[in-house]
């Protein structure tokens, strides 16, 4: 490591320091590294004495004296003292080199074994060229023994910027640090410590940083680790599951609901009650809008009618479609039915033929295989479906080329997919308005369709209640009517059902057995 | 050649599906879209006549093991004479008519008729065994919708028929349903999304 003289401090020091420098190393100093030369002279050569004595010489810092009479003459006493603190910090630092060069000096002027020496002793050409570079680094004007080499008073070390003592001092270019403790084990400096540097210059500019190998975290990701712990143990944990034992439904409970549910549907009809009043007329809106907008088609209108019903709901769905379409037939529409379920057509068949009495004017344009695709190639190009061409040149569909040709598109549906999928594929094609009937179970899904902005729905009749609100529009007793007092007690039944088998329990004592049992199963 | 299949069917999946895209944009691709939808659709009617099938080979191998073979005789046996009858005398005639009429129908129907009584059973059971909130609050919903669907025992109720129950079926159900076709239609976006770009390929196994 050389020493920067370019930025030694004691250029910057004021002149009457300076001075005062000059007057002390005028002053005679003791070569006390003389007397410490050891005494053993083995087998190196005179000359390789002389040059570790020298090295010695340069590398212990000349102690000098002060000079009292000087400084009581000239220096305040702020500087006394200061100067008294350095020349203590001054001493002890040279006792410490002093002692280090102790250990190493004997080593450094005997030679090592013959033996040694022939295997890995270097040439006297290398051995002197490292001797070189030692005193190179250690004393940067060997010739000059009377001149001290340069030496900062501990206080102005203390002045400089933090690190660049470690960096770049003369005292730590003498101090041992224990990065440079590394012992030489082979060649001429064999037994030296610390006499080459280990590390290159650049590696010891600044202190190393060192590097913690734990991950350092803030509280909010521990937080966050914490939770995804416990997210992950709660995965893996399987929940203890809570065996409860539950009594099996009595047989004869189930044959007592639904004899009582039967003798309720069944009474009204033998008795062909009508006491159940029917909703008022225009409590619904979606009913009326239904109503007004068939009571608005022209004369033989052409009507689209989507048949998406199921034969497990045909029962239901009949009795709401029923009062619809026959009030369609009223106005002389021209019926055209289309389904994407294979039972559709039939299904439709069934209630034109049995529910209505009509034959001639409706056109059953059958089954449109191919589900949601089929909907919407049949939206953008009707003729081109694979329906049956030959109804397509009916007198009545002559003229109709696209579904906005129709005066009317009505769903009746059973499935709130079904008319979902119509809605949302024909919807963007017609500009007519587009109506529902539907199952009670249907009703709810398709309001969201009916109270949209703008509204995709203009009409809707769900279940024998909103045929029953249909019907009492049209003063017309019909299907509805006819079941709507079997409905009306089977709901009352059913809630009386409901609570008096799911209440009883709760209500009467059980028996002592019974209630020590459920003690007994309880976990 | 079984390793260039799933590429392959994905490459035609992806380009059908941004040709049918395009052509919403352009009105020239009409013709495009129709021939393909036209062609989804006759598929879409071979792949029920594959279901026809499939459910006949099933059923024949239950027979042959001996596996509830009665029932499966049943099926095969009404399935072949429905399609035999159907073939012969069309979807009109009189005698497909009366089967279907006569028997599916009501077969279907009596199986709704049945799950009225099983679901009143079980509104039954569920407030006497199960005692936790949400169970309550479902059966107090069922009990208060059931009120205001129609007059009880001819007996009209206002307070039900007129606020509370159109208030939980249009308003709270409503909602709810809402909610679950924005749900829906996000989900098949994504999907649309996923098959278009490849991400998603149910068709290549």
């Amino acid at each position: 490591m050389t020493y920067n003289y370019s930025q030694d401090p004691e250029e910057q020091l004021p002149d009457w320091l300076k001075a005062l420098r000059n007057q002390q190393d005028e002053e005679p100093v003791a070569d006390e590294t003389a007397a410490e030369k050891p005494a053993e002279d083995t087998d190196g050569s005179k000359e390789e004495e002389e040059e570790a004595s020298e090295i010695v010489e340069t590398n212990i810092p000349q102690e000098s004296p002060p000079s009292a009479d000087v400084e009581e003459e000239t220096d305040p006493d702020w500087l006394a003292e200061i100067r008294q603190r350095h020349q203590e910090d001054s001493t002890a630092d040279e006792r410490e080199i002093r002692d280090d060069l102790e250990d190493t000096q004997p080593r450094l002027i005997s030679t090592p074994p013959e033996e040694k020496v022939e295997e890995h002793a270097p040439s006297d050409e290398q051995l002197s060229e490292a001797f070189d570079e030692m005193e190179t680094i250690e004393s940067p004007e060997p010739e000059g023994e009377e001149l001290a080499p340069g030496e900062v008073p501990s206080w102005l070390e203390a002045l400089r910027p933090a690190g660049a003592d470690k960096a770049s001092g003369p005292a730590s270019a003498t101090q041992p640090s224990p990065r440079k403790e590394r012992k030489e084990e082979q060649g001429p400096l064999a037994g030296l410590s610390g006499v080459l540097p280990v590390e290159p210059e650049i590696t010891q500019i600044g202190g190393g940083k060192s590097h913690s190998g734990q991950l350092e975290i803030s509280r909010i990701q521990k937080q966050h680790r914490s939770t995804l712990e416990e997210m992950i143990a709660g995965q893996s944990a399987t929940s203890e599951t809570v065996s409860q034992k539950v009594a099996r439904p009595k047989p004869w409970l189930g044959w007592l609901v639904a004899g009582a549910l039967l003798l309720a549907s069944l009474l009204p009809l033998l008795s062909a009650s009508e006491s159940a009043p029917l909703p008022a007329a225009n409590t619904v809106p979606a009913v009326s809008a239904l109503y007004d907008l068939i009571e608005d088609l022209p004369q033989s209108a052409a009507v689209l009618v989507a048949f998406e019903v199921q034969a497990s709901l045909y029962g239901e769905v009949e009795i709401a479609a029923l009062s619809v379409v026959d009030h369609l037939v009223e106005k002389e529409a021209q019926i055209n039915i289309v389904s994407t379920h294979p039972t559709g057509p039939a299904l439709a068949d069934r209630l034109m033929r049995e529910g209505i009495g009509e034959t001639e004017s409706y056109l059953n344009l059958g089954y449109l295989s191919g589900g949601m695709a089929a909907i919407r190639h049949f939206a953008s190009h009707p003729r081109e479906t694979n329906l049956l061409p030959s109804l397509w040149n009916a007198p009545a569909l002559q003229d109709l080329e696209t579904l906005s040709d129709f005066d009317l598109l009505l769903i009746i549906s059973s499935d709130a997919d079904d008319a979902r999928a119509w809605i949302e594929q024909v919807g963007a094609e017609t500009s007519q308005d587009m109506a529902a009937v539907s199952s009670a179970q249907a009703s709810p899904l398709l309001y969201a369709y009916l109270q949209s902005e703008p509204a995709t729905l203009k009409g809707l009749v769900g279940g024998i209640q909103g045929a029953a609100s249909y019907e009492n529009l049209r003063n017309q007793d019909g299907a509805a009517r006819y079941y709507w007092d079997s409905y009306s007690y089977v709901l009352g039944a059913a809630i009386l059902l409901i609570l008096s088998i799911g209440l009883y329990k709760r209500i009467l004592p059980g028996e002592p057995q019974q209630a020590a049992q459920s003690e007994e199963e309880k976990p | 050649m079984s390793k260039w299949r799933a590429p392959f069917s994905t490459a035609i999946a992806m380009a059908t599906g941004i040709l049918l895209l395009i052509s919403l944009f352009v009105p020239q691709l009409n013709i495009v879209r129709a021939s393909l939808l036209g062609w989804a659709i006759l598929l879409s009617a071979v792949a029920l006549l594959l279901g026809l099938v499939n459910l006949f080979q099933v059923h024949l191998h239950n027979i042959r093991n001996k596996e509830k073979g009665i029932y499966s005789f049943v099926l095969l046996a009404g399935m072949i004479t429905t399609f035999l009858i159907t073939i012969v005398q069309g979807r009109e005639g009189v005698l497909a008519d009366w089967l279907f009429n006569s028997v599916q129908v009501p077969l279907e129907s009596s199986l709704v008729a049945l799950l009225a009584i099983s679901l009143t059973l079980m509104a039954a059971r569920l407030i006497q065994e199960r005692k936790d909130m949400a169970s309550q609050i479902f059966a107090a919903t069922l009990v208060l919708i059931l009120l205001g669907s129609a007059p009880i025992f001819g007996l009209d109720l206002p307070l039900f028929s007129s606020v509370i129950t159109p208030f939980i079926s249009r308003v709270l159900s409503l909602g709810g349903l809402r909610a679950l076709l924005i749900g829906v239609g996000l989900g098949t976006l994504a999907t649309g999304i996923r098959i278009l770009i490849g991400s998603d390929r149910p068709f290549s196994g």
